[in-house]
């Protein structure tokens, strides 16, 4: 489960003060799917780097699985990203010199449990994702829709408590989009994922179980 | 937008870009500052040494019109009258040298010039301070038979004022001078040897025993016009050359600086094209900083397109934009490369003294033009680096460079391209080889040299991509490196030639040195078998070949436990208008007790030869150069005519770079009339202690003046420290071209780093520690330098190839046995590779630091 309280993000360069967050509170329940939607420059990707352990708050609690976020040490914040949290970007960011499969297995590489069992989960879930014939491609190999489905592996490999997603479709086209959203709904559902999607897509949002709208910095609906 | 504010607005702006990325710009300004610091003090202190010698030359000399001097041997003073009653000669004057030690001044010696004050008026080129400023400072001159000028310098460093006396010793000869006047050199000649000191001639000649001799006349003509001059010379030289013993030399005064600057030239050329690499260097850093900055700067440059401005004015304002920092670059590179040579003075002043010419060089002076020369050359340099990312990055259309997310996810480049510059590099170097060796042109041999580095530079690319095909094994950070390197061969590959010139540059002449030592080490385990040496102190000091008190082979005769004395003179002279070292020596001692490593031979012993007939040995470098084999025959100028000297035999010597003419004592002294000695080699009764005998030694030479008395293993030291000193500066330049290096690794990683800033956002999110992202960087150093360093191994056995084998032979004529400093090339490699791996720290530890969040929001 993920929750805040009064959670507020300022940003302060030089006389410049930017407040991004301006006391968010929310609840989000294990296996819920919730899109987080707004207008450019509303604080979603802020709320979403905090909820992902990216980023600390300026003041306010954020809690994953009663974890608090908040008081954790760079290290921690770490440790907790290799265990419970996944990405997926709108640029996709595979490393093009490795392998499709090898890039799957990157948060497991990193956190020393790339065994046999892993690589068996990640031919898993480049199965599912419908690139078993794809293993051995690099990247540049890949459409942009191919490359979003084995970014969705790579974010799901280390069976995380919750997935993030940052414009997900972004950068593909409608039918590509479709597919990846069903597949990343299909998936956590199916694994029991908590999932938050920020997205200026109508169609990406109507996929979500909620949808928390924020305008600057406050939840809005 | 017009012109200027294009330029207005992008210099404006990329002011601003250098002042938020300042590490990479300090790193941009610092490699071309070392590289042009490298040029600057290389050129300096070659300009020094020119300018002090030429004004030593002048000071001593004046600016005659003409001049007869003797070479190896004296004139007789007879000639003057000759001179004076051509028509052509409006006034003649005589000059006598001398290099005196001076006994209570131990290390310092007087460079001491006769001149007839009463003749050498328009010759005069110094001012005689603190005396009459009228005619009678002639007078005054000449009056008392002991008065000497000396420099202030020296005096002030002497400690000597007006009045004072100093006792000075040359050729056995004690005696007593007094300084009446002390010398002030006209405002151009300030680079001068301060230890010239003035004298009546008459003065040196009887305070010295050399009564009737003169080592030159000086002459003003009396045509003043420059083309008629060079007539004039021709027809007086031919006038007089019936009248003039064979080893006099007639003709403009110029000739002997020119002489010494030729000699000097291949020792210049040597040091120049090393400072010369350091600048190459450099210029593959600018490339790679300009092509970091564009690529980070795509967008922008596509605005700029999409508002109008053509590629060719893009391409000129990111050019211009480079040749800002290069600016600042050169400007601090002239500033260190002359706190550089201020430091190397001393150094290269001692290798010249000790391998070609009396030098003596105090401070640094250098021309506007060779510093504003240097500042162009790091602008050129920067210019040229810079075009090529330049004329990239104005090629991309301009909607492609809008989009975001395409520079990281191109595919690693095609690298097979550089395959076919790079053979065809290393197919000049051979073909630059023969010509070094076989077509006249021994300067090419650098070329030679060149087209290695340039091989191994294209080839950077190759190997870099070949290493990065290894697959590592399982540790993330190993894994990642590998990745992140080989996406970043764009930058790399450029950083890895850098190193590799680098690392192949100081091992190639790490093994040449180390190759040279050996065999020059050998050589004298071999050739010098005597126990003991003798010679007069200035012979080190001031590198002269000064005549030994002949009382001290009376003195080494006569001790006890001596079984032969070998007796050494050497002179130098100039044959078919190249310097050579004419020596003898009791070829009967040498052949019992000291046997010359001989080479070729004619049929039977040439010792006999030599010591029953005009026969001679000749060392290796000068059968080499001047094409002679035993059989052969050199014409020697001597006081007594020209005597032709049959080659006997060619035998291996690394004393001398000119090359030498072995003669036997008495068959030198017959034909040469020569009886000075200038040194003394004595072998000792086996078991005779050797320390008791040089106290004894000392304690009877001690009167007589300052003598070196060298022991065996003391003489081998010393010729090694020599040695060792005459490379020093080709190490220091070894060292800052791999400090330029250094800095390529740091500036190639950091560039990475600044352009990945969202991968590595991505990573840390993904999973990836603090420690993990340093570790990945570090590995990728690793990666870089291990690159640098195989192809730099590789390359560094070819250029020592290049060194010893084709620009030695060239120049040198010597032979150098291959001996592969292993030891040492281990440590240089270890070392090149801490460095890269020190070189990676800040960028790793700026990567590491990076807040994944922020890292995330950069795109």
């Amino acid at each position: 489960m993920l929750e805040t309280r009064d959670l507020h993000k300022i940003y302060q360069s030089g006389d410049a003060r930017v407040e991004a967050l301006r006391g968010i509170t929310l609840k989000i329940l294990s296996g819920e799917i919730v899109a987080i939607t707004g207008p450019s420059g509303c604080g979603k990707s802020t709320l979403l780097h905090i909820l992902g352990a990216l980023d600390t708050p300026s003041s306010g609690q954020a809690y994953i699985d009663g974890l608090p976020l908040h008081s954790m040490n760079d290290d921690a914040l770490t440790g907790l990203r290799q265990l419970k949290i996944g990405f997926v970007f709108q640029f996709f960011h595979l490393l093009p010199t490795l392998t499709v499969e090898e890039n799957v297995l990157l948060p497991l590489l990193l956190s020393g449990r790339a065994d046999a069992l892993g690589k068996s989960r990640a031919r898993d879930l480049l199965e599912t994702v419908g690139l078993a014939d794809r293993t051995h491609h690099r990247p540049h190999q890949l459409s942009g829709g191919q490359l979003q489905r084995a970014a969705l592996a790579r974010a799901l490999v280390h069976r995380p408590s919750v997935l993030l997603a940052d414009e997900p479709t972004g950068n593909l086209d409608s039918a590509s989009s479709a597919a990846v959203i069903n597949l990343l709904t299909s998936l956590s559902r199916k694994e029991k994922t908590t999932v938050i999607l920020v997205t200026h897509s109508e169609e990406v949002a109507k996929a979500a179980d909620r949808r928390i709208r924020l305008v600057d910095g406050r939840i809005h609906s | 937008m017009n012109w200027s504010t294009s330029l207005r607005v992008f210099l404006a702006h990329g002011g601003r870009d250098f002042l938020a990325h300042k590490t990479l710009t300090l790193l941009n300004i610092a490699a071309l500052a070392v590289g042009v610091g490298a040029i600057v003090a290389i050129q300096t202190v070659n300009e020094t040494a020119l300018r002090s010698f030429r004004a030593s030359l002048d000071l001593v000399a004046g600016r005659p019109d003409f001049t007869v001097e003797g070479q190896g041997f004296r004139l007789p003073e007879s000639l003057l009258p000759i001179l004076r009653a051509d028509p052509a000669v409006r006034e003649a004057t005589p000059v006598l040298q001398v290099v005196a030690s001076l006994p209570a001044h131990p290390g310092e010696f007087l460079h001491l010039v006769g001149v007839d004050p009463f003749s050498n008026g328009e010759l005069v080129t110094y001012r005689l301070e603190d005396a009459l400023k009228n005619p009678a400072d002639a007078i005054a001159f000449v009056s008392e038979p002991d008065t000497i000028a000396l420099t202030r310098r020296l005096a002030e460093r002497l400690g000597l004022k007006i009045g004072d006396t100093l006792r000075a010793v040359h050729g056995g000869r004690e005696t007593t001078l007094r300084v009446r006047f002390l010398l002030e050199p006209s405002d151009d000649l300030v680079g001068a040897d301060d230890h010239l000191a003035l004298a009546d001639i008459a003065t040196v000649q009887s305070r010295f025993q050399l009564g009737g001799q003169i080592d030159r006349i000086e002459t003003i003509l009396r045509t003043a016009s420059p083309a008629e001059k060079e007539t004039v010379r021709q027809s007086l030289t031919e006038r007089l050359r019936p009248r003039l013993p064979a080893h006099a030399r007639a003709g403009s005064p110029d000739r002997r600086g020119r002489e010494v600057e030729r000699m000097l030239g291949a020792f210049q050329l040597n040091l120049t094209a090393l400072s010369l690499i350091a600048l190459v260097v450099g210029m593959f850093l600018v490339t790679n900083t300009v092509a970091a900055n564009v690529a980070r700067r795509r967008s922008e440059f596509g605005l700029l397109r999409a508002l109008g401005l053509g590629r060719r004015a893009l391409t000129i304002l990111i050019v211009a934009e480079s040749l800002l920092l290069a600016l600042a670059g050169s400007i601090l590179g002239v500033w260190a490369g002359l706190e550089v040579a201020r430091r190397l003075l001393g150094t290269v002043a001692s290798t010249v003294t000790s391998h070609y010419v009396l030098l003596s060089m105090r401070d640094v002076t250098v021309t506007p033009a060779s510093l504003i020369g240097a500042v162009v050359a790091g602008l050129v340099a920067a210019a040229l680096a810079a075009w090529w990312p330049a004329r990239e990055a104005a090629r991309v259309p301009p909607v492609d460079a809008l989009q975001f997310g395409h520079i990281s996810d191109r595919a690693v480049a095609r690298f097979n391209r550089f395959l076919l510059p790079a053979v065809i590099s290393f197919a000049a170097a051979g073909l630059f080889s023969l010509t070094a060796l076989h077509g006249g042109l021994p300067q090419t041999g650098f070329l030679a040299a060149l087209g290695v580095l340039l091989a191994a530079a294209f080839t950077a690319p190759l190997v870099a991509h070949a290493l990065a095909r290894v697959r590592p094994a399982r540790i993330p950070a190993w894994i990642l490196a590998r990745s992140f390197f080989l996406r970043g061969l764009h930058r790399h590959s450029l950083a890895a030639a850098a190193l590799a010139v680098s690392v192949g540059m100081a091992l190639g002449v790490a093994i040449m040195v180390h190759s040279f030592r050996v065999t020059v080490d050998r050589w004298i385990g071999e050739s010098i078998r005597a126990d003991l040496f003798i010679a007069p102190s200035t012979n080190l000091i001031a590198g002269s070949l000064e005549p030994l008190d002949p009382e001290a082979e009376t003195i080494a005769t006569a001790l006890p436990g001596i079984r032969a004395v070998g007796s050494y003179r050497e002179i130098r002279l100039f044959l078919d208008g190249a310097p050579a070292k004419l020596a003898a020596c009791k070829l009967e001692v040498l052949k019992t007790c000291n046997p010359l490593p001989i080479l070729s031979s004619l049929p039977g012993d040439p010792y006999e030869l030599c010591q029953n007939g005009e026969y001679a040995f000749v060392s290796e470098n000068f059968s080499h150069r001047r094409h002679l084999k035993p059989g052969d025959t050199v014409s020697l100028p001597t006081p007594n005519g020209l005597r032709p000297i049959q080659v006997a035999a060619v035998f291996r010597d690394y004393t001398t770079e000119s090359g030498l003419i072995l003669l036997d004592r008495a068959i030198y002294q017959k034909i040469t009339g020569d009886l000075n000695l200038t040194s003394l080699a004595l072998h000792l009764e086996p078991g005779t202690p050797v320390q008791p005998l040089i106290d004894s030694l000392r304690a009877q030479l001690r009167p007589r003046g300052e003598f070196l008395i060298y022991s065996q293993s003391a003489l081998r030291d010393e010729a090694l420290r020599i040695f060792d000193r005459s490379f020093a500066v080709t190490e220091l330049l070894r060292t800052l071209a791999i400090g330029v290096a250094a800095l390529g690794v740091t500036l190639s990683l950091t560039a990475l780093v600044a352009e990945r800033t969202r991968e590595i956002g991505v990573l840390r999110a993904t999973g990836a520690r603090r420690g993990q992202v340093l570790r990945t960087i570090m590995a990728e150093a690793g990666y870089l330098g291990a690159t640098g360093i195989s192809l730099g191994a590789i390359t560094g056995f070819v250029v020592a190839l290049v060194l010893m084998r084709v620009i030695n032979r060239a120049f040198f004529g010597w032979t150098i046995d291959w001996h592969t400093p292993w030891p040492l090339l281990g440590s240089i490699l270890v070392f090149v590779f801490l460095v890269c791996l020190l070189a990676g720290l800040p960028p790793s530890l700026r990567a590491s630091r990076l807040s994944p969040a922020e890292a995330l929001r950069s795109e």
